[in-house]
C-alpha cells in the first residue's frame, strides 16, 4: 500500500546529476530464459509485465522522468543506437556512423524504411528535431551533458540564434553532429533517449510540451509495439507493430499491469502476470517463487545507493574525518543482511564492471578502530567520557536525512546510525519524502551533514560535477577535461581511472551498496531476454506459450 | 476493575521502559534479523535484528503520548467551543454547530491521511490531526450540558449578581459538566491511540525508526510477515487490543459512577439546589459515547 503511494523515482531525476561511469561491460549479467522444451511454433498472444507505480503518462522521449513511463516509451520508440550487454552501442535507427579527422563531427547514416506507428516517413528532420529541441530555450526540463557539448549551444539556448550549429540535416537520411571536442558519450545519449515525431511534436509549442497531456498520452513512436491505451492505475496496453523495422514481434500484445510488490507474488504464482521486478532478496519470498514453480533470473544491478557528505561543512571539509566515516560503516553487512547476499559494494563514483574502474582503489574496508584513529587524527576525542566524540567543545553529531519509500534504504539508515554510534559519533535520522530530501542536495545555499541517496549508472556518461557534496578539486576537473576531449579508448581509460581514483580517495561520499536486479518469469514465459541497461532491449522477441 | 488494572500495567510498562526494556529500541543486530521468540529476544527481532519486545514497550510510550496529548487537544477545542455556543446561544451557537457539523460530515481517515501527507508524518503532527479532527462530538456533549445548565436557578443568581460570563462557565457550568468530560475524554484517548495505530499503519502516522505500535504492525504488509512471522505482528497487535479494551473497561466504569443516582446530592446549585426528580433525570447522561 504505502510503496504503491510513494513511486520510486530514481531513474531521470537523479541520473541526470549523478556523475557516474560505467562505460561498458557487464559481463555475465544477461539474462536468458528459454525453455528446454523446444520451440512451439505458436506463441501465446499476451504477455502481461508488472509496473510497481502508475506511470506519470509521460510518454516523451526526451521529457520523461520515471521507470515506469520508460518502460512504455521504450517499448514505443525506436532508438537510433542500442546497447549490448557489453555496453557497447548496436545500430538501430542508425545504420553506420563516421568521425570527421579532429573527431569533434559525428555523422549518422540512417534507415530509409522506417515508418511511424502514424504510416509518416521516419527521416533526419526527426533527429534534429528531437535532439535540438533539448538546447531549445524553452525545453521544459533540464539540459543534458549531450546539448552542451554541441557546437553553438551557448547562442541557442540563451535565444541569441535562430539555429543549433551543432546539428545539420545533411539529406533526408543523413544527419551531423558537431561537438566542441570530441564527446565520447553521444551514444550512450541516443540510446537513452529515443527519436521523436516532428510531424507531431512540431504542432505543440516547446514550452506547453509538459502540458500536453493529450499528445502525451498518445505516443506514436517506430519501435516494436504500437500504443493502444493507458488506464491509469490499471494498465497499459501496447500491439505489435507488424511494420518494425527490426523484424516482427513476436508476441501480439504486452500489457503493462499496474501491480504492487504485496500482491505480485500471488498474482504471479496465479498466473495472472508474466513477468515482475523482484523487490525483494528474502530467501522466504525466494522460495515460494521457486515452489510454486516461477523461474527467478538475476542481473548485476545497476544503480548504487551512497551518503554524501557537505563538505563545506567544517566538520566534514576533512578529508579523513570522511574517510572514517566509510570504514565506520560496515557496508559489506548491509550488503548481507539487507539484500540476503544479493548485490556488492563499491568505492568511487562508477560500476565495479566498468573498464574504466581501476582495480587499486582503496576498498574502505569495515574497520571501527581505524575510523577511530583516523578521527583521532583530526582531532576528534571523547575527552568528558560520555561516548560522543568532541573537539574544541563541540559534540560530533551527524544528521543523516534519508527519503522514504525504498524500503532497503530506510532500513539501512539505524544501521549507519548505531555503526558511528560506535565510533563516537551521535547521528540524528531525519525522514522525509524522496522529493523534499532531494531538495536538500538540490539547493547549494543549504547545509546538511549526509543524506542517503542513490541513482542509476549511465553507461558512458560522465561528469565532473560534485555540487551535491559541494566539491571542488582542480585535480580531478584536469582529469575531466582530459576524458572530456578524447574518443581515444586508451587516453579515456587513463584518465577516467586517474579521476575515479580521486573521488575514491576524498572520500566525497560514502558509496554503500549496489543491489542486483531480478526478474520472476511465470510458467508461461518462454523467451525472455534482457540486460542490465536494457531491460526492453529485445521485447520484440519475448514469447509465452499458449 | 479488570480494565484499570491492565491499563496501569501497560501504561507503566511505557513509563519504565528504560528500566524494563531488555535492548535500546534501535538496537541492531544484524546478526539476529528476524529472529524467532527465544534465544534472548522474548519476542523475536525484526528485519534488522530490533529486538521485538524492547520495541514494543518503547512503542506503548508513543501510543499513550498520542492517546493522552490528542484527548487534551479534543478538549480544549471542544469544551472552549462548546461552552461558547451552550452560553452564548444565538448567532455564536450557530455559527459553532455548523462548523460543527461541517467538521463531522469529513470522513476521518479520508481527511486525516491527506493531512499527514501535506504536513508530514510525526508525532505531533499525528496528535493535532487527530484532536482537531475529533473535537466535535464533545462541544455538542458541552452544548447540550449548558443548554439545560445556564436556564438553571443558580447560573441565573450568578449572572444577577453581576458574575463575569467567563467565571459562569468555569465556575458554575463545567463544573457540573465535568462527568460526562471525563467520560468522553477517556474513551477519546481510546479512539485517539486507534487513529494512531491506522495513521501509522499507513506509514502516516509515526515514522520508523522510532517505534509505535502502528507501524510495528505494518510488517504485516508483506504476505511472508503474515504467514511465517507472527511474532512481528501479533505483539503490536494484541497490544493495541489490551489498550483499548481497557481503556473502554474504564470509560465506562467511569460513566456507571459519575451517573448521578437519584437521591444523590448535586453539587452547588445553589438556591436551586432542592431540583425535583424530573430535572435529576435530565441530567443524566448516555453511558456510551462514540
Amino acid at each position: 500500500m504505502l510503496r504503491s503511494l510513494v513511486p520510486h523515482r530514481r531513474h531521470r531525476l537523479m541520473t541526470a546529476i549523478v556523475p557516474i561511469i560505467a562505460l561498458s561491460s557487464l559481463l555475465h549479467s544477461e539474462a536468458v530464459a528459454q525453455d528446454a522444451t523446444p520451440s512451439k511454433a505458436e506463441h501465446g498472444s499476451l504477455i502481461r509485465y508488472a509496473l510497481w507505480s502508475n506511470p506519470k503518462g509521460t510518454f516523451h522521449p526526451t521529457l520523461y522522468f520515471t521507470d515506469y513511463d520508460r518502460a512504455v516509451i521504450f517499448s514505443v520508440y525506436g532508438r537510433l543506437y542500442t546497447l549490448d550487454e557489453k555496453q557497447n552501442p548496436v545500430p538501430s535507427l542508425a545504420l553506420s556512423h563516421e568521425y570527421s579527422a579532429d573527431e569533434r563531427t559525428l555523422t549518422l547514416h540512417l534507415r530509409k524504411d522506417v515508418k511511424w506507428h502514424d504510416g509518416q516517413p521516419f527521416a533526419a528532420e526527426d533527429v534534429a528535431f528531437t535532439y535540438g529541441t533539448q538546447a531549445h530555450p524553452d525545453f521544459p526540463k533540464d539540459r543534458p551533458a549531450f546539448v552542451k557539448y554541441l557546437v553553438g549551444f551557448e547562442e541557442y539556448s540563451a535565444g541569441e540564434s535562430q539555429v543549433l550549429d551543432g546539428i545539420k540535416v545533411i539529406d533526408a537520411s543523413t544527419v551531423s553532429f558537431t561537438f566542441k571536442a570530441p564527446y565520447a558519450a553521444a551514444f550512450a545519449h541516443f540510446a537513452d533517449r529515443p527519436v521523436l515525431a516532428r510531424h507531431i511534436w512540431e504542432k505543440v509549442p516547446i514550452k506547453n510540451w509538459v502540458e500536453a497531456a493529450d499528445t502525451l498520452r498518445k505516443p506514436v513512436g517506430t519501435g516494436p509495439y504500437k500504443f493502444v491505451e493507458f488506464v491509469p492505475d490499471q494498465y497499459i496496453k501496447l500491439i505489435r507493430n507488424d511494420d518494425y523495422f527490426g523484424g516482427h514481434p513476436k508476441t501480439e500484445t504486452i500489457i503493462f499491469k499496474i501491480s504492487n510488490t504485496q500482491t505480485a507474488q500471488s498474482e504471479l504464482i496465479n498466473g495472472e502476470l508474466d513477468i515482475a521486478q523482484i523487490s525483494s532478496w528474502n530467501d522466504r519470498d525466494l522460495q515460494t517463487f521457486r515452489d510454486a514453480g516461477i523461474r527467478i533470473v538475476e542481473e548485476a544491478g545497476t544503480s548504487g545507493q551512497y551518503l554524501p557528505f557537505d563538505t563545506r561543512d567544517p566538520k566534514l571539509s576533512d578529508r579523513r574525518v570522511r574517510q572514517a566515516i566509510i570504514h565506520a560503516i560496515n557496508r559489506q553487512a548491509l550488503v548481507d543482511r539487507l539484500l540476503f547476499g544479493h548485490g556488492r559494494t563499491f568505492n568511487s563514483n562508477a560500476h565495479p564492471d566498468s573498464p574504466y574502474y581501476p582495480s587499486d582503489l582503496n576498498i574502505y574496508p569495515y574497520n571501527p578502530a581505524k575510523a577511530k584513529a583516523l578521527l583521532a587524527d583530526a582531532g576528534w576525542s571523547d575527552s568528558n567520557g560520555d561516548g560522543v566524540l568532541d573537539k574544541n567543545g563541540q559534540k560530533f553529531t551527524f544528521t543523516l536525512h534519508y527519503p522514504i519509500g525504498n524500503r532497503t534504504r530506510e532500513l539501512s539508515a539505524p544501521i549507519i546510525q548505531q555503526n558511528l554510534k560506535a565510533v563516537g559519533i551521535e547521528v540524528a535520522l531525519v525522514s522525509a519524502d524522496f522529493n523534499t530530501t532531494l531538495a536538500i542536495l538540490q539547493d547549494p545555499k543549504r547545509r546538511y551533514d549526509g543524506v542517503l541517496m542513490g541513482g542509476t549508472f549511465r553507461p558512458g556518461q560522465y561528469d565532473n560535477n560534485f555540487w551535491w557534496e559541494r566539491f571542488n578539486s582542480e585535480e580531478l576537473t584536469r582529469y575531466s577535461e582530459a576524458f572530456n576531449s578524447t574518443v581515444d579508448p586508451n587516453k579515456l581509460k587513463e584518465n577516467v581511472a586517474g579521476w575515479l581514483r580521486g573521488i575514491n580517495d576524498e572520500a566525497i561520499r560514502a558509496w554503500l551498496y549496489i543491489p542486483n536486479e531480478g526478474y520472476v518469469l511465470g510458467p508461461r514465459v518462454t523467451n525472455y531476454r534482457s540486460h542490465p541497461y536494457e531491460p526492453f532491449g529485445d521485447i520484440a522477441n519475448w514469447t509465452v506459450s499458449k | 476493575m479488570v480494565g484499570f488494572s491492565i491499563l496501569l500495567v501497560l501504561v507503566a510498562l511505557a513509563l519504565a521502559a528504560p528500566w524494563i526494556a531488555p535492548f535500546a529500541p534501535d538496537e541492531v543486530d544484524l546478526f539476529a534479523i528476524e529472529a524467532p521468540p527465544g534465544d534472548g529476544h522474548l519476542l523475536g527481532t525484526d528485519e534488522i535484528g530490533r529486538d521485538v519486545f524492547s520495541r514494543l514497550i518503547y512503542g506503548g510510550r508513543v501510543s499513550v503520548l498520542v492517546g493522552v496529548s490528542a484527548a487534551l487537544v479534543q478538549i480544549l477545542i471542544g469544551t472552549t467551543l462548546g461552552a461558547i455556543a451552550g452560553y452564548r446561544g444565538g448567532l455564536s451557537d450557530a455559527l459553532v454547530m455548523r462548523l460543527t457539523e461541517v467538521i463531522m460530515c469529513f470522513p476521518f481517515y479520508a481527511i486525516a491521511i491527506t493531512l499527514a501527507a501535506i504536513f508530514g508524518a510525526s508525532v505531533w503532527n499525528v496528535i493535532l490531526i487527530i484532536g482537531a479532527l475529533h473535537w466535535t462530538g464533545l462541544a455538542r456533549l458541552v452544548r447540550a450540558e449548558l443548554l439545560s445548565l445556564r436556564e438553571r436557578g443558580f447560573v441565573l443568581a450568578a449572572r444577577a449578581m453581576g458574575v463575569s460570563p467567563i467565571k459562569i462557565i468555569f465556575n458554575h457550568l463545567l463544573r457540573n459538566a465535568y462527568g460526562p468530560i471525563l467520560v468522553y475524554a477517556t474513551l477519546a484517548v481510546a479512539n485517539s491511540i486507534l487513529a494512531e495505530a491506522a495513521l501509522s499503519f499507513l506509514g502516516l502516522g509515526v515514522r520508523q525508526p522510532q517505534p509505535s505500535w502502528g507501524n510495528m504492525l505494518s510488517a504485516a504488509q508483506s504476505m511472508r510477515v503474515l504467514t511465517y512471522q507472527w511474532w512481528l505482528w501479533i505483539p503490536p497487535g494484541a497490544a493495541i487490543v489490551l489498550m483499548v479494551l481497557a481503556i473502554n473497561f474504564v470509560g465506562e466504569s467511569l460513566s456507571r459512577a459519575l451517573s448521578p443516582r437519584p437521591g444523590a446530592p448535586i453539587r452547588d446549585l445553589g438556591p436551586d439546589a432542592n431540583v425535583n426528580s424530573q430535572t435529576r433525570k435530565e441530567r443524566l447522561w448516555p453511558t456510551r459515547f462514540s
